[in-house]
């Protein structure tokens, strides 16, 4: 039949996708008299009896001058042809006798929906329009996405009546119907609907996202990629992912979220520094964070300024440099994780990649958001001291063991009173607020989104806080079909306060932190004249600290700190499919701080005030060009290929001066030349790295069902010896999309699965600046009278076969999701292995030199992840949990020719050693407390023990407790780490609870250290191991006598001091209403929500907060005087105008 | 880069690609090679070492690892004392690192005096030989300059192995500079012999060139080489050599018995006459002497810093000092407190113990870093050991012994012994002994004397300590044993 012949045509021409192009040729026809096209369809419909679907506001001034006389004797083809094709429409088959009429220029998308196309309210349709009066009537109704949001273009189509539409802006649509006729909705993204249509006149339809996940675009290394279509392990996280209510960092909105993904607070301080760790540490000295990808620019996240300045010890972890990202302003976050996803970075690869995409403008009219919260902070979790009483009792029962007289007689106890809780003077409830105003939108050239950010927070210790000013501005315009540019801006100021934390000096050079836990509450804060009073001179106890509250208010660090990153792009299209992007970016910081100790602490009367001023100036800039191309063939092979060279300089410049000895403390540091200038000290650095880089990858794909990707990248850096200058990174993967196959899609079981496998190598490069030159520089200068003479020596023993680590990562990943999507996750199991590990192989002291830097030695790191999003109520009332569970086992397998590295560098002990995981806890293991003399005599402190000290296990057997007695007392790295995110809604309320937790992990407490071996006898300590310490009459275990500390031997580490850590967390709790808008025009959203941080903490942990590393380590984690994590209670709300 | 690319209206494809072409090549082409070759910015390259005042930062780095100063300079005086009679220590930080080695219990793992002490050392050996290794190639050094840099070179290197033979017994013996990774580290202990030769040689081959006027407190001199080597002829009981380089240090007239012992060790007596060699102090973090910070008692009337340790001098050995003794004067016995409450240190009920005040407390200082110098070779000791080696070395008191004796005694205000009260080698030494302990308290010289006179363990066990003989040396520090495999600890640890 000819109609057959017509429909095999039309069905090859879809297929092959060239029906618009080349298919239809236009046939011209003798005019004879016209007829308009509405009029000329019935003709055909009486004919023929074949029924029209088509847009009649489209149609209705067509005319044809087709002769339809004697249509009977012509082909149907013939006919539509001759009627259609001079008025630039085209026919589509649909069914048997059933075809739809569309511009040409809209054939595919009339195909694709079937049914209508877009913006044309009202389709009709030629058969029924006729008697549509008996049989049908208009209903209206309105779409809504799950959260309620209108949606626009949703195809509506009537079985019955045959009729079709769509929506408009405003969800709405309106329809003719039969009696007892059946609705299909359907939308790209949706799951299709039918609804039946009773007598209802209006009707709301909520349509649920088709697993969204699948067609979702994701970013990846040097482009992006249908979700679908990825071979390598990949989180993508949107907004509605992240942690709720975060103003300060992306790391924080991450937090708990992304399987394999650890984050870890450095301090508890208000903008304070965090650690990322992707699938464990594969580095011992080379650095383990992730690299970090804004927009595409690749930056170096390292701080610009590391000196403290006098007054602050230790190393404090710098605040988080990405602060200068403002967490609204991202769009999503994906963390590339295996090596086939981070292969393309090459030698900054290693610990797996952070790619941030930022919000950009939508074509359409202008979006203005406003969104603010407020909050107040306050210490999570007080440290539980012995308070006033227990300390008497406590410092009493002491002395008396100790065979002296009691410290304090009831009268003086009398007069102490209720002492001074020190945690009260030094925190606060603190408060915040953050404020944001955005503006996007664009027209059909230009696209824009602009935001400005001011962000405070105080902090919950006297006289810190953080405060931001940021603003982006990122701008796409399309000069041509082939031509796009664009550019991403973001510049911040932030302004930190500081007081000491997290140090490591002694006695009055301790920190606020140190000294607040450590000085006795039997003192007040001032005397009667209203000065401080001094612990060391306390009357009846005395101890070398100086006044918590007088080192508070005496040592002030202050920070400024600029930055402004962003990139510059052209897109131009060469031909199609191939397309060429070249873009420069730059990444500068500018940091300036400031630190004034006064005579207001003991250790500044001692030197009349000093100052401080370091400033850092970071600059890096990229130089990228892409050639991408895109080929699909007979729409069975799709092709993606990506090449292209990249060029990067890293420069850093520091200066560093400080003072003592002013007159006054009132121009602190704004005139450093009042200080006395012979104790003056200055200090500068400038180093520059360079990395040159080539990359290429192909995506290949047959029928969307088996998917490949190889890439590469060689990486020339500065940072290797002469001997390396180049290293090559290859990755391979495939998938396997089986749910495509036909034996599972017919059992309709899978909406989704796919099987993952990858392979690949990456590198490191963070090995230092230097380590292959032989260099002088300064490091002890000699005294000649009484004149400094600067002394030079030789600074390492170079080695010019220096080069990066390489990490070869396996990775088998699972994406399944099943009850039509309702549960859908992802499973990915790896084994990371790490070779030509950066070492510092000691070598004698004898030589001058601790250490050689060299490559080797292998780490290894497995384990497997877990994403599971289910939905588990989809009715009116939604009840959606996310959960992810992570695994990692680490393990040293070699250290090349030595047999452990032992660092105790950071007051703790640690080892590597093969088998054991990386820097282990290596201290003392007690097995329990003497409680005999028979006990002692029979163990190996014979002679040094007293009862009530600790039994340490004689590891070697050799009669002596000495260094060879430590063993691995616990791991850094969690068993495995999860999270929990439930999110309910019902009408206009939407609450998200998020749990989560760390399991199975060891911690170095610094404070119980202080408790078990203060450094002077009187010092206040924590509660539990004084209150439950051995006495005679309490014959226990679990902590020594506290009696003659100088008998305990052994070492601070010990399994005392290192301790479980394993936490469940209510992290984060957020209860939100949606108001509803109707038509109203002014505001187009508004919602409010109060929000909950850190709500609740279970551990058994003694101190502040279990999730902190107090060191700047990338590998070593203690807790020692770390700034105490808050809890978090703010109100917010966003406004769309 | 040009930002035509921008203008994009009039562009062409091709015009695209060779812009792309162009900026892509540029860099590649231009800088492939050299772009990664980059070298520290702030360090100096090795071809600094070639001119003078590369030299002279070498040699100013050398002296300064080998000027013991700081806690450093603390830490290595209480070593030697706290191992004897004249040191006790109590509380804080130093006190958990102390303890072991006044109870006589430490071990290798002590890397706080071990380890520390180990590593200046050679810090101070391997600048000292790149100097020496570079020294006769610099292109501005004149010859006499060049002379000058090498005995002063071998000067460090033969105090700080002269150093390192008094705690460890022979250790590596390292005559050059490593620059590079491929080299054998791991070095053996040198034979005793061997060791006691090359600190000679150095010494003696210093003491030749070097100048004999002093030119400022802290230089090498003819006479502070001499004198070291009178003291490493005496610690290896070298007694007749010993005598003899004494002589040559006292026949250079250059140094006197500084009159009043109490003004001796004060600020603005730095670089008197008695001072042969010192390790010079400033107020500066790092450089200063930090004595005073560590021997305050509690509560002290003070603004100076004042730690939470107690460094004290044990009541029992105050006791020992004679009624009239100016040099006990230095020690404090009792001091009112900041609350006006008289505070007695003759208890001996912990804290409550005498302390030494030899180290002048500085109103200047900066925080525990005070100004005072220590002195490490003063005329006293040379005068002492000449008489204690004479006396060795022949077997009987001579007058000339006696007489070297009692100028230190007289000067600290005592009666002259007469050959009654010492007339045997025995008697002497034991009263040379005493006299030593009143003399250098505090100045880190108790324990080489009780050894060199074989009273070390005798000492220890006499206080109820259980001392053995190999105590007499300390560990080689564990981790030097880790690090190098060819290395044997020494016997007891």
């Amino acid at each position: 039949m000819k109609s057959n012949h017509l429909k095999k045509l039309l069905l090859l021409l879809l297929c092959t996708g060239v029906f618009s192009a080349a298919g239809v040729a236009i046939a011209q026809q003798p005019v004879t008299k016209s007829l308009s096209i509405h009029e000329a369809l019935k003709k055909i419909t009486k004919a023929f009896g074949t029924e029209f679907m088509y847009d009649g506001e489209l149609l209705r001034e067509k005319k044809t001058s087709y002769d339809l006389d004697n249509i009977r004797h012509k082909s149907l083809e013939e006919v539509l042809k001759g009627v259609l094709y001079p008025n630039g429409f085209l026919f589509v088959y649909l069914k048997e006798n059933y075809y739809t009429i569309v511009p040409k220029d809209r054939v595919g998308e009339a195909y694709l929906k079937s049914t209508s196309s877009a913006n044309t309210p009202n389709i009709y349709n030629t058969n029924t329009t006729a008697n549509q009066a008996q049989q049908s009537r208009n209903i209206s109704g309105t779409v809504v996405n799950s959260s309620g949001s209108p949606l626009d273009g949703v195809s509506i189509t009537a079985k019955n009546a045959g009729t079709g539409t769509t929506t408009n802006a405003n969800g709405n649509f309106r329809i003719l119907v039969n009696e007892n006729d059946v609705l299909v909705i359907s939308s790209v993204g949706f799951i299709q609907q039918e609804i039946k249509i009773d007598n209802q006149e209006n009707i709301k339809i909520t349509l649920e996202d088709q697993q969204k996940t699948l067609d979702e675009v994701v970013v990846i290394g040097y482009g992006t990629q249908r979700k679908s279509d990825l071979t390598g392990s990949v989180v993508s996280l949107r907004k509605e992912d992240f942690n709720k209510a975060i103003t300060t960092s992306v790391a924080q909105l991450i937090q708990g979220r992304a399987p394999g993904v650890q984050v870890t607070q450095s301090s508890g301080a208000p903008g304070g520094g965090v650690s990322i760790r992707i699938r464990g540490s594969s580095s011992i000295n080379a650095g383990n964070e992730p690299l970090y990808v804004i927009d595409g620019l690749l930056i170096d996240n390292a701080p610009s300024i590391t000196a403290n300045g006098i007054g602050f010890t230790g190393s404090p972890p710098p605040s988080n440099p990405l602060n200068a990202l403002n967490p609204s302003d991202i769009e999503a976050v994906e963390i590339l994780k295996d090596a086939s996803a981070t292969a393309i970075y090459g030698s900054r690869g290693a610990n797996g990649v952070i790619l941030i995409t930022t919000k950009r403008g939508k074509e359409g009219i202008l979006n203005i958001d406003y969104n603010f919260l407020s909050g107040t902070s306050t210490v999570s979790h007080k440290m539980d001291l012995l308070n006033t009483g227990e300390y008497i009792n406590v410092m009493n029962e002491l002395a008396k063991a100790r065979g002296v007289a009691p410290v304090f007689s009831p009268a003086q106890i009398q007069e102490i009173g209720n002492g001074t809780d020190w945690q009260d003077v030094i925190y606060r409830s603190a408060f915040s607020h953050n404020h944001n105003l955005s503006l996007s939108g664009g027209s059909n050239k230009t696209t824009f989104f602009t935001s400005f950010n001011y962000n405070k927070q105080k902090g919950i210790i006297l006289n810190t806080d953080f405060e931001r000013f940021q603003g982006r501005v990122n701008l796409e315009h399309k000069a041509s079909e082939k031509f796009k540019f664009g550019i991403n801006l973001n510049s911040s100021l932030i302004k930190n306060n500081e007081v000491p934390t997290n140090g490591t000096g002694l006695n009055q050079e301790a920190d606020v932190i140190n000294t607040t836990l450590n000085v006795p509450p039997v003192f007040g804060v001032f005397d009667a004249n209203g000065n401080y009073i001094r612990p060391e001179n306390g009357v009846l106890v005395s101890v070398t600290l100086d006044n918590p509250l007088a080192l508070a208010n005496g040592i002030r660090g202050h920070i400024e700190t600029n930055r402004t990153f962003g990139n510059l792009y052209g897109d131009y299209t060469i031909l199609p499919g191939l397309s060429a992007r070249l873009s420069f970016g730059s990444d500068r910081t500018n940091s300036r701080r400031d630190v004034y100790q006064s005579t207001l602490t003991n250790r500044g009367r001692a030197t009349g005030g000093n100052a401080t001023i370091a400033t850092g100036e970071l600059s890096n800039y990229l130089l990228e060009g892409l050639l991408t191309y895109t080929k699909e063939i007979n729409n069975r092979h799709s092709i993606n290929a990506v090449a292209g060279y990249t060029y990067q300089q890293f420069d850093l410049r520091r200066f560093n001066g400080s003072i003592l000895g002013f007159t006054s403390d009132l121009t602190t540091t704004n005139n450093l030349g009042l200080g006395n200038t012979n104790f003056d000290d200055l200090s500068s650095l400038t180093t520059r790295r360079r990395l040159i880089s080539y990359l290429g990858r192909v995506n290949y794909s047959f029928n969307r069902k088996y998917l490949f990707t190889a890439s590469f990248r060689a990486d020339g850096s500065s940072n290797f010896g002469a001997n390396n200058k180049y290293g090559i990174f290859p990755s391979f993967s495939t998938a396997w999309r089986i749910s495509e196959e036909t034996f599972i899609k017919n059992t309709d079981i899978f909406s989704d699965l796919k099987l993952r496998l990858g392979w690949g190598q990456i590198g490191n490069d963070d090995i230092g600046i230097g380590n292959a030159f032989a260099t002088y520089n300064n490091a002890r200068d000699a005294v000649f009278g009484n004149v400094i003479n600067p002394g030079l020596s030789p600074t390492r023993i170079p080695n010019p076969d220096l080069k990066w680590e390489t990490t070869e990562q396996f990775n088998l990943g699972l994406d399944f999701g099943f009850l039509r999507g309702r549960i859908s996750g992802t499973f990915d199991y790896f084994i990371k292995n790490t070779k030509d590990l950066l070492i510092a192989l000691p070598i004698p002291g004898a030589t001058g030199f601790n250490s050689i830097t060299q490559n080797v030695g292998e780490i290894r790191n497995s384990g497997f992840e877990i994403l599971i999003n289910s939905k588990n109520i989809d009715k009116k009332f939604r009840w959606n949990t996310s959960l992810n569970f992570s695994t990692v086992k680490n393990r040293v397998v070699s250290l090349g020719s030595i047999p452990s590295i032992i660092n105790t560098l950071y007051a703790t002990s640690v080892i590597a050693t093969p088998g054991v995981p990386l820097f282990s806890y290596y201290g003392y293991q007690a097995e329990g407390i003497f409680q005999n003399l028979d006990e002692i005599a029979k163990s190996a402190q014979a002679g040094t023990a007293v009862l009530g000290v600790p039994k340490w296990r004689d590891v070697n057997a050799d009669g002596v407790i000495n260094d060879k007695d430590r063993t691995v007392l616990g791991k850094a790295f969690p068993d495995f780490t999860y999270g929990i995110n439930n999110a309910f809604s019902y009408k206009n309320f939407d609450l998200s609870v998020f749990v989560e937790g760390t399991q199975g992990f060891s911690l170095y407490n610094a404070t119980v250290v202080e408790a078990l071996y203060p450094n002077d006898p009187y010092r206040n300590r924590l509660a539990v191991p004084l209150l439950n310490r051995w006495t005679p009459q309490n014959p226990t275990n679990a902590w020594p006598s506290g009696v003659d500390i100088t008998k305990y031997r052994g070492g601070s580490v010990n399994s005392f001091t290192v301790t479980d850590a394993s936490y469940v967390r209510l992290k984060n709790v957020q209860l939100s209403y949606q108001f509803k808008m109707g038509s109203k025009k002014f505001l187009r959203s508004a919602s409010i929500y109060i929000a909950g941080q850190n709500l609740a903490t279970i551990t058994n942990y003694l101190g502040y907060d279990p999730d902190v590393n107090s060191t700047s380590s990338s590998t070593i984690r203690l807790d020692r005087n770390s700034y105490p994590s808050s809890r978090t209670i703010s109100l917010g709300g966003n406004f769309g105008f | 880069m040009d930002f035509k690319i921008f203008t994009i209206k009039v562009f062409t494809m091709k015009k695209l690609i060779k812009y792309m072409v162009v900026i892509i090549s540029f860099p590649v082409i231009n800088s492939c090679k050299k772009a990664l070759d980059i070298e520290p910015a702030s360090e100096l390259s090795s071809t600094f070492l070639e001119t003078k005042k590369g030299a002279v930062s070498l040699l100013n780095s050398a002296y300064g690892y080998s000027q013991w100063v700081a806690d450093d300079g603390a830490n290595r005086i209480y070593a030697e004392e706290g191992t004897t009679d004249v040191l006790v220590n109590f509380r804080g930080f130093l006190n958990a690192n102390l303890q072991p080695l006044q109870v006589f219990s430490w071990q290798a793992d002590n890397g706080f005096f071990f380890l520390n002490n180990w590593t200046r050392n050679f810090l101070a050996i391997r600048d000292a030989n790149n100097l020496l290794a570079t020294v006769d190639a610099n292109k501005e050094l004149t010859a006499a300059e060049k002379k000058q840099f090498t005995a002063e070179a071998k000067f460090i290197r033969g105090l700080s192995y002269y150093l390192l033979y008094n705690w460890y017994g022979p250790v590596p013996i390292i005559k050059k500079a490593f620059t590079s990774s491929s080299e054998n580290f791991s070095l053996p202990r040198a034979e005793e012999i061997e060791m006691t030769n090359f600190i000679e040689e150095d010494l003696t081959g210093a003491a030749n060139d070097l100048p004999v006027a002093i030119s400022q407190t802290g230089k090498a001199t003819k006479g502070a080489a001499l004198g070291l080597l009178t003291k490493h002829y005496m610690s290896t009981k070298n007694w007749a050599k010993a005598a003899l380089t004494a002589k040559q240090v006292i026949d250079l007239n250059q140094y006197i018995l500084w009159a009043d012992y109490t003004t001796l060790f004060s600020l603005q007596n730095e670089g008197n006459k008695e001072m042969i060699f010192v390790f010079p102090c400033i107020a500066l973090e790092g450089y200063g002497n930090v004595w005073i910070a560590n021997a305050l008692p509690p509560q002290y009337p003070t603004p100076v810093f004042n730690t939470a340790t107690q460094v004290c001098v044990p009541v029992a050995f105050y006791r020992t000092f004679d009624a009239n003794d100016k040099r006990r004067t230095m020690i404090l016995t009792s001091y009112k407190n900041t609350l006006n409450v008289q505070i007695d240190l003759l208890t001996g009920v912990e804290y409550q113990n005498p302390r030494s005040l030899k180290y002048p407390l500085d109103l200047g200082a900066s925080n525990r870093m005070h100004g005072g110098d220590i002195p490490f070779i003063r005329y006293a000791d040379i005068l002492l050991s000449r008489a204690e080696a004479l006396v060795m070395s022949t077997g009987n008191v001579s007058v000339e012994a006696l007489d070297l004796l009692n100028q230190i005694r007289t000067r600290a205000g005592l009666n002259a012994y007469t050959l009654q009260d010492a007339p045997t080698k025995d008697q002497f030494i034991n009263l040379l002994i005493k006299e030593r302990g009143w003399e250098f308290f505090s100045e880190g010289k108790r324990r080489e004397d009780f050894i060199r006179q074989g009273i070390f363990i005798q000492n220890a066990v006499n206080r109820g300590l259980p001392a053995k003989p190999y105590h007499v040396r300390f560990p080689i520090p564990q981790s030097e044993i880790d690090a190098n495999k060819s290395l044997v600890q020494n016997t007891g640890y």
